[in-house]
């Protein structure tokens, strides 16, 4: 107690001392608290914006035919990405997932096979890179009752291999070593194509399917490719037009580019140009200045401790000092040491921990308002918008996905917020009662039939416009009950050789892409080129948003139709609004 | 009776110009109701012998004894607390408090039972400090007044010795023989054992003991009995 009260009776009749090495420490604790609290905000506003962007490493072979389509799993063998997309310059013959597959009741000579086919039922065809990384394969769902799976031939091309579910097997007395003759078709149905192929494993599903086939035939993709490219063949297309001219991988975070291109150039991929493209070019600009305010925090933060606490060193030992006179009467009045040197603690302490819990909050407010001083002025929009005019793209190609613009972050101790042109991300801005929000944005309009794109039929570049507020738009509408996606279009609207209203729509031009995606463990089944099929269920009227070729969709129909050609998954597109509009004022 | 025994102490201690022998096989003996003057040159080894006296430090030779009892196995702290009065030459009162305030710290580290503001305003009046002076930071007084404080401070927890560094040496001749009769006062009329250490030869001509320490060696002076 009487130490106690000695050193808390210090500490009031020395205000001057006490205030000095509270105001030193209070100083060290702010300025480090303060610079941590940005240093964390600007960390994790960095995260936020790697988690608001799309990075896409677009490689470019340098030579046409020097990349398969295989390649491009083995570029990205080992990195982590989301998808990849290859943009081929012949896109109509991948249909690998549409292919089918039949066996001859006994072996037949080929020649002889046509007339086999007749009866019997088909199974679908999926290529697999690795059967073991098919997503049912890897969570146990399926497994192999006989055989060796897929083998190094198999997944080489040299041995044309096929894994075939039990249900089948039973079905039609197989087993493994028999030979099935898979067979292809033109989508015209005018040409076919018979290869042989092996059964090397009969798998077990635990899935219960309500139709036997769908439990598909796995067939390795290199052996999908040779058929493709023997379909191919069959049409009198050449060969050397299957070529990839870019291949787009969708990374999780702009430091997967390096690794990436380094890992796609060891797997032999020759590019020409390696490019980041990403969604938004303010991302080096904000990424740039959220970097170099963390290193000013840490600046600040090693400078204050540096000249901070050598200053707390030296004031504690010139006090300790300059209490010698107290310490040695103290002693001689028969205090212990012990004593002497816990009053001494204690002052400190008791200043040191109101000066760290004073200076630790007031360390947070601080950085709060220099958060708020970063954002008006270093992260500002005018500030990015000025500087993406000069932020090159590396690719002039289009992206599957719309480009934004003017993403803006703001940084606090809280929280990170991002949103893009004020729209906070996966949140519908809603205009007011006096507003109409509307949103644009191009597609390609293939025809009216699936055949036209397998045909290669030009397509058409076409706007559709989401609009809010439909009975902003004097429409006559024709068919009220179709609930897909309906479209107005106007009074004239070029038809072209179109005989019904239904349009197929696609995000990609003439060029063409075809879209592979990549779960989180496998090559999974490759797809026709994306594409949607929407009707026509009305007319508008001339006005102010939508005219010519345009398709005027509801909002609602907009963010369908954009999200079905979503690049990655659909969460990552917010449902945004282009340009909101007063009512009375267009 | 011997309230302090001095026998065959010596200390020593080693600075880079070498061994220091500070104390050489020092003997006395020292009673209650006596002033004792220690006297020599500085560096003689006067302030070394204080500080063993008040169990500040141990002998690195002999033993020093309070009544009969060896100051080695005591808690030395406890005998400060209870058994000793200091007086130093610079006061060391402690500015941040007031004269009452700082007589009273002696008392609150000696646990004192009874009213402590009361002894603390006893003590001062004791030493001539005025009642309207009592709480008035010490760095307000002179010199003179606040080697009383200091005083009283020595004696307020009624110690059986009180030992005085040089208590005269920072005040004017007026000043000096005033502190001077306190102590004396001490002695005689409270059965003080008052042990001053001082190179003033008047104070060790008013002592009832004088000793001289010359080079660590302690030896009776000035035709005083010793004791």
């Amino acid at each position: 107690m009487t130490v106690l009260k000695f050193a808390f009776r210090n500490l009031i009749r020395l205000p001057w001392r006490t205030l000095l090495y509270f105001a030193i420490v209070f100083f060290i604790v702010l300025s480090v608290s303060a610079s941590l609290f940005v240093y964390v905000a600007c960390e994790n506003a960095g995260e936020a914006l790697d988690e608001n962007y799309v990075f896409v490493a677009s490689l470019v072979p340098r030579k046409k035919d020097s990349l398969a389509l295989r390649d491009i799993g083995y570029c990205a063998d080992g990195t982590e990405i989301l998808s990849f997309h290859v943009s081929m310059s012949e896109n109509n013959g991948v249909i690998l997932g549409g292919a089918y597959m039949q066996r001859l009741p006994e072996k037949t000579e080929i020649a002889n096979a046509p007339s086999a086919w007749v009866d019997e039922i088909g199974a679908r065809l999926v290529a697999v890179e690795n059967l073991h990384l098919v997503p049912s394969f890897f969570s146990g769902e399926c497994t192999l009752q006989s055989g060796t799976g897929i083998t190094e031939k198999g997944y080489a091309g040299e041995r044309a291999e096929l894994v075939i579910p039990w249900r089948l097997a039973e079905k039609y007395g197989v087993s493994v070593g028999d030979t099935l003759i898979r067979r292809y078709y033109r989508d015209d149905y005018e040409t076919y194509i018979y290869l042989e192929s092996e059964i090397v494993g009969i798998y077990k599903t635990s899935a219960i399917s309500p139709d036997e086939n769908d439990d598909p035939v796995y067939i390795p993709l290199a052996v999908a490719e040779l058929d493709y490219a023997t379909l191919i063949s069959e049409r009198q297309t050449p060969t050397s037009e299957l070529i990839i001219e870019r291949a787009d991988f969708v990374l999780k975070d702009r430091n997967a580019f390096e690794p990436l291109v380094l890992q796609a150039g060891a797997n032999g991929l020759d590019f020409r140009r390696a490019d980041l493209v990403f969604n938004n070019g303010a991302y080096d600009t904000l990424s740039g200045e959220l970097r170099s305010i963390t290193s000013i925090a840490m600046l600040v933060l090693f400078g204050v401790l540096a000249v901070g606490v050598s200053v707390l060193v030296f004031f504690t030992l010139y006090l300790c000092h300059a209490r010698d006179r107290e310490k040695t009467l103290l002693s001689a009045l028969g205090m212990s040491r012990g004593g002497i040197r816990a009053m001494l603690t204690l002052e400190l302490l008791t200043v040191a921990v109101c000066a760290f819990l004073i200076g630790g909050v007031a360390g947070y407010f601080t950085a709060d308002a220099v958060c708020g001083y970063v954002n008006d002025s270093v992260l500002t929009d005018e500030e990015i918008s000025s500087k993406i005019e000069g932020t090159g793209r590396g690719s002039q190609t289009d992206i599957t996905a719309p480009l934004e613009q003017n993403i803006k972050i703001e940084i606090s101790v809280r929280s990170v917020h991002v949103c893009a042109s004020g729209l906070t991300v996966n949140e519908t801005k809603m205009p007011r009662e006096d507003e109409i929000g509307v949103s644009r944005h191009l597609y390609y309009r293939i025809g009216n039939d699936l055949t036209d794109m397998m045909q290669g039929k030009a397509r058409v570049p076409t706007s559709v416009v989401g609009i809010t507020d439909m009975s902003a738009v004097k429409t006559t509408v024709w068919d009220e009950s179709f609930s897909g996606i309906r479209v107005f279009v106007s009074e004239d609207f070029n038809m072209g050789a179109m005989e019904s209203n239904r349009i197929f729509l696609t995000p990609y031009d003439q060029n063409g892409y075809v879209s592979l995606k990549k779960d989180s463990s496998s090559l999974g089944d490759a797809s026709l080129p994306k594409n949607t099929s929407v009707r026509i269920v009305g007319v508008y009227e001339e006005n102010e948003y939508c005219s010519g070729n345009d398709l005027l969709v509801c909002m609602e129909d907009y963010h369908r139709l954009y999200s079905e050609f979503s690049i990655t998954d659909e969460s990552f597109f917010f449902e945004r609004i282009g340009t909101v509009y007063t009512k009375n004022e267009p | 009776m011997e309230t302090l025994h001095l026998k065959n102490v010596s200390y020593d201690y080693t600075t880079k110009a070498g061994k220091v022998h500070a104390l050489r096989d020092a003997t006395a003996v020292f009673e209650a109701g006596a002033v004792y003057a220690i006297v020599g040159r500085s560096g003689s080894g006067k302030s070394t012998l204080m500080s063993l006296m008040a169990g500040l430090d141990i002998p690195k030779d002999g033993d020093i004894f309070y009544h009969g009892e060896n100051l080695r196995n005591m808690d030395r702290d406890k005998f400060r607390r209870e058994h000793i009065g200091m007086i130093f030459q610079s006061y060391y009162l402690l500015p941040q408090l007031t004269a009452v305030e700082n007589v009273e710290l002696s008392l609150e580290l000696a646990k004192y039972k009874g009213n402590k503001r009361a002894r603390a305003e006893e003590m001062l009046s004791l030493v001539g400090i005025k009642r309207e002076q009592f709480k008035k930071r010490s760095t307000q007084f002179s010199g003179g007044e606040q080697q009383r404080i200091a005083i009283a401070r020595a004696i307020a927890a009624d110690p059986e010795i009180i030992l005085a560094d040089e208590p005269t040496g920072n005040l004017d001749n007026d000043n000096s023989m005033n502190i001077v009769g306190i102590l004396v006062d001490l002695a005689h009329k409270y059965d003080k054992c008052v042990i001053v250490i001082t190179h003033a030869a008047e104070i060790a001509e008013r002592a009832d003991v004088a000793l001289k320490m010359d080079d660590g060696v302690l030896k009776c002076d000035f035709g005083k009995e010793m004791v």
